[in-house]
């Protein structure tokens, strides 16, 4: 006897509409109805996988009311402060992170077309975990932390820590998250997240690549740097390997290959109707390769 | 199962009956009656179904209804006044940038956000406010023409 | 070229206000009262008997209002192509078994959608699997699963319906053979003896959708006297009113299909379709009108792609590139259902043979059933597959004999005034303008091999106007209004390419008026004559005709009565923007709104009707048993058309030899359409076309794993964007047909194959190496790039 999956009809399921004015209120109803029951903020990867019927959560929770949860600060002390509600689009356009956090406006932009953007949340980005996620590369980057709040209190994880598996995040039940951190840059730090897109300009990422260095004072010694992978694993991916090459190191062409090498090596791509596996480490390979580049360039 | 709500669309506020799982694009639709959004993938890929939430262009099949309560929605209906076409609608007409037409109502408002709030775009500014609105009909550039036209006029 | 007032000019579309505004209703957009929605239930297996259909449950939920199963339908067939050769194989809901994913098995009318879905998932349904084959060469092997058994036809076929008197055999698709062709003009044999080279390679390009924006959808409506009201998403009402009324056992005159606008189709929304006959036969069960609204997934996944082929070709040319012979086999991968498999095969030789002077060829085709979804025609039906085969291995040809690419086409081309081997004659032919002109535009000579990650790629297509088949032909009628306008009546379907428009003109031009003096009431059967339809390239060519002739037809009353009213003759007479004045004394008039007074006083009540015709292919006809011209599909051996739609197309790529990912830079489409009767529908056109082939040559696949669809979602079967568009040119030849109407030829199919064989082309010729297979996605380009070095 066949069930019939009947998602083709894209229709959403019933379910009951709840409104959280707290944060503590949304923690409750979601430790109350546990698995039943799902968190919806911008609401454009959360519908669309209900009217496929892959999830058919009984409880939707809005908590677009919660005040306090969208907003974009800076501090020299705290560094930059994002709502989770905070959209992808007001992320793209703030004049404050085009200046100090180019590389999260870049990623902000090519998450989606503007319609996905200006409702689309940073938060929903994140715990959506999809291994492809745009904003996690750079995030995971710039150190980023993720803030997490259940009824037992908060707490901080790094946002490489944040994913889990491919569509399982780190947040328990009753838990929402609430906030991004990223901490200052220190001087002299650049960063890009390039993404190919798997057919049309505008595409989910069949790899992204985010690459932050930071040099010494001359501009030559690569001191610290990072290289997130996203795409090419069940989470974004930190290629340690490929940093060790050149940390500590003045960047040429040969140390940037051999550490384009090492990315590649340490991706763990699938493959899927975007693209097979090999191509996917092989571009991760060119991308890593021409972010290095692009970041320890002499301008 | 169904709550009542207040929808303010085209400048008129609308009291409709609907249970929580309904969309804004369906309840345009099929409550209030108007037809131009238009639903042709229901899963936020093609932007058929635009509508203006706040002056931002939003895709309405991924819009609770519930929740659009308190906001400003306009759709193409909004967008004419009287028997008087918006300049965007008369360009569009006068470029050929219609053909079948059913993405035409998303163009529209995603062409009005964008010159509503950059008033001299460039052509490439102009394809990225479109970017997400699929044609299959015209091959896009009549559509890019009609609004670098409005744009240089204004 | 003749100077026109109203043809010729880039006349703003007269439904452009409609569609701007949102008052343009669509299928999708219209509710009737009391209406009930339907949705169907789809098998999820590739292959299996149905063993039991369990819908008490679904019939208990309140708010359902009917189930239905293949018990309640009935064995009653339905194709496509329906001829005493190749009876129809389909059902609208399976019977005894399913053969493909997603085929209908169950339908269900309630009162709301929500109610349907609940209903659908209530319905139990027991199968048990068989054996499924996917690969078209692995199902004509012996020993492989039998996808049908031998279909004896119950009712006369659809062509004998159609006035073919010929007997219906039964057909036993042994080896899931569905169908055959093979056409042969000269000696291949001795045409590649005589050759200097000769090369044979083979292609294989897959499924890609249509992607219209509007979803298909039908709303149908049985009224207590019998009945049927039908409002569609369509391009053609008569296939339609014709495939309903014989699956439902009405009379044909019974059947509406009333106007709506069409969001798109190209080729996707033909003939009928199970769901337009479920929302009929529901509704008849219901007594309430039933409306079905397909989702994109269920079209993307269920409803039929473009046809799936693998293309042998073997060509031999002699030393200089004068093409000898060629020989062509097809594998047409249909599906679960044969669809246009027959008329597919044929017209792949149909398009071609009008572009290139080939003394031999040898045309072969075969149809092979597979356990997956059906395939269809789509803008351009076989044209784009064959024209990217030919096409491809043309390049391949020129590099081996040292050629340039765009001299060997030139070399090759017909001449205007030639009549091709089945009789058919190029009274126009533009193509030489095509390509001298595309060449010119892009830069052919400057550009070609002049930096390392670019490359340029020619193509050639060429495209019927109208052929010999059901309804063979159009007709249009004029009406005199007391203002002295006219209303113009024509069954064309306005689905974006502009049809409403184009007639207006035509009428206008004709009629000495301007085109706001014109009322269009089109695409409704009942108001309506005969029309060919918008699917099989005749729109302009033959209702166009139809449209002039209707038009002239009044003219001429007109002027019969205004002679007689001015008291002088006809030939002293001229007629123009809305009167008719003697010529030699211009004061001496009389305007058309008085011509309508004078014909109801004076003349009997006669209010000035006109009334045109035409058939598609002039010489050719089947009466009483007796055929005249005509080819048959599985061997040609007649007449075609009448007209012949050419097109070249150059495009400009830059390959990122690091990631295999191609820029297009600049497409050119030179089209021969013989008069543009709107320009700007025109470059519409051409524009549509080469956005299309961009998305044919780089990523549009429908991607089957075991039959399943896996990319049923426009999140992952992608069309270009307004960021993914070259630089476009496109140049209308005109290249004047004396017998379309104010020389036009159709525009709407040509060139999508010309520049998909464009693209193609120019990658390989970017990369130096060849792909033989579409999509050409960057992991491809890579190991073609990998594979030459190594």
């Amino acid at each position: 006897m066949a069930t019939p999956k009947l998602g083709y009809l894209l229709k959403l399921p019933k379910f009951d509409h709840l409104e959280a004015k707290t944060i503590e209120e949304a923690c409750s109803l979601l430790a109350k109805y546990k698995d039943k029951a799902r968190v919806i903020a911008g609401g454009t990867d959360l519908l669309v996988s209900m009217k496929r019927r892959e999830i058919s959560p009984q409880y939707i929770i809005n908590i677009k009311a919660i005040p306090n949860l969208d907003g974009i600060s800076y501090s020299q002390k705290d560094g930059l402060l994002i709502g989770a509600l905070t959209t992808l689009a007001a992320i793209e356009s703030s004049p404050m992170i085009q200046e100090r956090f180019p590389i999260l406006s870049s990623a902000a932009h090519q998450t989606g077309p503007p319609h996905i953007r200006n409702v689309a949340t940073i938060g929903g980005n994140l715990c959506n975990a999809t291994p492809s996620a745009d904003m996690a590369p750079s995030l995971i980057g710039l150190g980023a932390k993720a803030k997490i709040k259940g009824l037992k209190g908060e707490r901080v994880v790094t946002v490489e820590q944040f994913f889990i598996g491919p569509g399982v995040s780190i947040l328990q039940v009753g838990e929402i998250l609430t906030e991004i951190q990223v901490p200052n840059p220190p001087s002299h730090t650049r960063g890009v997240y390039l993404k190919l897109p798997a057919r049309t300009a505008i595409d989910i990422a069949v790899v992204g690549v985010a690459v932050v260095v930071t040099l010494d004072t001359k501009g030559v010694n690569i001191v610290d740097v990072k290289i997130v992978l996203g795409a090419v694993a069940p989470t974004p991916i930190r290629a340690r390997q490929a940093e060790d090459i050149i940390k500590g190191k003045a960047a040429d062409n040969e140390l940037i290959e051999k550490a384009a090498q090492a990315a590649a090596n340490e991706a763990k791509p699938i493959s899927d109707v975007r693209g097979l596996a090999s191509y996917r480490r092989e571009i991760v390979k060119v991308l890593t390769n021409r972010a290095l580049k692009q970041v320890t360039t002499h301008i | 199962m169904k709550q009542l709500i207040q929808l303010r669309v085209n400048g008129e506020l609308h009291e409709v009956r609907v249970e929580p799982w309904k969309t804004l694009l369906e309840v345009i639709r099929d409550d209030i009656g108007l037809t131009s959004p238009k639903e042709a993938c229901s899963t936020g890929e093609c932007s058929a179904c635009t509508v203006l939430v706040n002056g931002k262009p939003v895709n309405s099949c991924l819009v609770l209804a519930v929740e659009a309560q308190g906001k400003d929605i306009l759709t193409i209906e909004g967008l004419s006044q009287g028997s008087e076409l918006h300049p965007l609608q008369d360009a569009f007409i006068r470029h050929g940038a219609i053909q079948c037409g059913f993405c035409t109502p998303g163009m529209l408002l995603s062409a009005k956000a964008l010159l509503d709030g950059n008033p001299k775009p460039t052509e490439e500014e102009i394809r990225e406010a479109v970017s997400g609105n699929l044609c299959r009909c015209t091959g896009y550039n009549k559509i890019v023409e009609a609004i670098l036209e409005v744009a240089q006029s204004q | 070229m003749p100077q026109y007032s109203v043809v010729g000019k880039p006349i703003p579309r007269v439904d452009g206000s409609l569609k701007a505004t949102g008052e343009a209703k669509f299928t999708v957009d219209i509710a009737l009262p009391g209406m009930l929605y339907g949705k169907i239930l789809r098998s999820p297996y590739p292959h299996a008997k149905i063993l039991n259909i369990d819908t008490t449950k679904a019939e208990a939920l309140p708010g359902v209002k009917a189930v239905i199963t293949g018990k309640d339908t009935g064995v009653v067939r339905f194709s496509f192509i329906d001829t005493p050769r190749y009876p129809a194989d389909q059902c609208p809901l399976a019977v005894d078994k399913v053969r493909f994913i997603g085929e209908d098995v169950a339908a269900v009318a309630a009162t709301s959608e929500d109610i349907a879905q609940e209903a659908l998932g209530l319905i139990e349904v027991e199968y048990e699997e068989l054996p499924a084959v996917f690969d078209p060469e692995e199902a004509m092997k012996d020993g492989a699963p039998r996808i049908h058994d031998k279909i004896t036809p119950t009712t006369t076929t659809a062509w004998q319906d159609f006035g073919v008197t010929r007997e219906a055999r039964p057909y036993d698709a042994v080896n899931n053979i569905s169908n055959q062709v093979s056409i042969t003009v000269g000696d291949a044999e001795q045409g590649f003896k005589d050759s200097d080279y000769v090369r044979q390679d083979r292609f294989v390009i897959p499924a890609t959708s249509h992607v219209a924006l509007e979803p298909h959808v039908a709303l149908a409506s049985f009224d207590s006297s019998g009945k049927l009201n039908v409002w569609l998403s369509h391009m053609g009402y008569e296939h339609k009113r014709y495939w309903l009324a014989k699956t439902l056992g009405i009379p044909i005159s019974k059947v509406r299909v009333n106007k709506t606008y069409v969001g798109g189709a190209f080729g996707g929304k033909i003939s009928m379709f199970p769901y337009e006959f479920l929302a009929a036969f529901l509704s008849k069960k219901t007594g309430r009108p039933v409306k079905v609204t397909l989702s994109r997934d269920e079209v993307l996944s269920t409803c039929p792609p473009s046809r799936r082929m693998i293309i042998d070709v073997k060509t031999g040319v002699k030393s200089d590139g004068t093409i000898m012979a060629q020989h062509i086999k097809i594998i047409d991968d249909v599906g679960a259902y044969r669809g246009t498999s027959p008329t597919a095969l044929y017209l792949a030789h149909v398009f071609r043979h009008a572009i290139y002077n080939i003394p031999h060829v040898k045309h072969e085709g075969v149809g092979v059933y597979t356990n997956k979804l059906i395939t269809g025609p789509k803008r351009g039906h076989a044209l784009p597959q064959t024209s990217f085969a030919v096409e491809s291995q043309l390049d391949m040809i020129a590099e081996e004999l040292g050629i340039d690419p765009l001299e060997l086409r030139l070399r090759n081309l017909r001449k205007k005034g030639d009549i091709l081997p089945n009789g058919d004659r190029l009274d126009s032919y533009g193509l030489p303008q095509c390509l001298r002109r595309a060449a010119e535009s892009s830069g052919w000579k400057q550009n070609l091999g002049k930096q390392p990650n670019r490359g340029m790629g020619i193509g050639t297509g060429g495209m019927f106007c109208g052929g010999h088949n059901y309804p063979f032909g159009s007709a249009a009628l004029v009406k005199l209004n007391p203002d002295g306008r006219f209303t113009l009546f024509t069954g064309q379907t306005e689905f974006g390419g502009g049809a409403d428009t184009a007639m207006a003109q035509i009428a206008a031009e004709e009629l000495g008026l301007t085109i706001d003096d014109i009322v269009v009431v089109s695409g409704d059967s009942e108001l309506c004559p005969y029309d060919i339809g918008n699917w099989l390239s005749g729109g302009v060519y033959v209702s166009g005709q139809a449209v002039r002739r209707a038009a002239t037809d009044a003219k001429q009353q007109l002027l019969t009565y205004a002679a007689e009213a001015l008291e002088t003759k006809i030939d002293q007479l001229e007629i123009n923007n809305g009167r008719i004045y003697v010529k030699a004394d211009p004061e001496k008039e009389v305007s058309l709104s008085d011509m309508y007074k004078y014909g109801i006083q004076m003349r009997g009540g006669d209010p000035i009707l006109g009334k045109g015709y035409t058939k598609a292919v002039q010489d050719v006809g089947f009466w009483g048993g007796s055929f005249k011209g005509t080819a048959a599909l599985s061997r040609g051996g007649g007449r075609f058309t009448d007209a012949y739609g050419l097109a070249a197309a150059i495009a400009q790529v830059e390959v990122d030899k690091e990631t295999g990912k191609v820029k297009v830079l600049h497409i050119v489409v030179a089209d021969d359409c013989g008069t543009d009767i709107n320009p700007l529908i025109v470059e519409g056109q051409l524009e549509s076309q080469a956005v299309m082939a961009i998305g044919d040559v780089l990523f549009e696949e429908v991607a089957t794993e075991e039959g399943q669809v896996i990319n049923p979602t426009l999140g992952d079967y992608k069309i270009p964007g307004a960021l993914d568009i070259p630089k476009l040119t496109t140049i209308s030849v005109q290249d004047y047909e004396p017998k379309g109407p104010f020389g036009a030829k159709e525009v709407g199919e040509t060139a999508r194959g010309a520049t998909i064989s464009a693209i193609a082309n120019a990658i390989c010729n970017a990369i130096g190496a060849r792909i033989y297979s579409l999509p050409m996605t960057p992991d491809k380009i890579l190991k073609a790039m990998k594979d030459e070095r190594g």
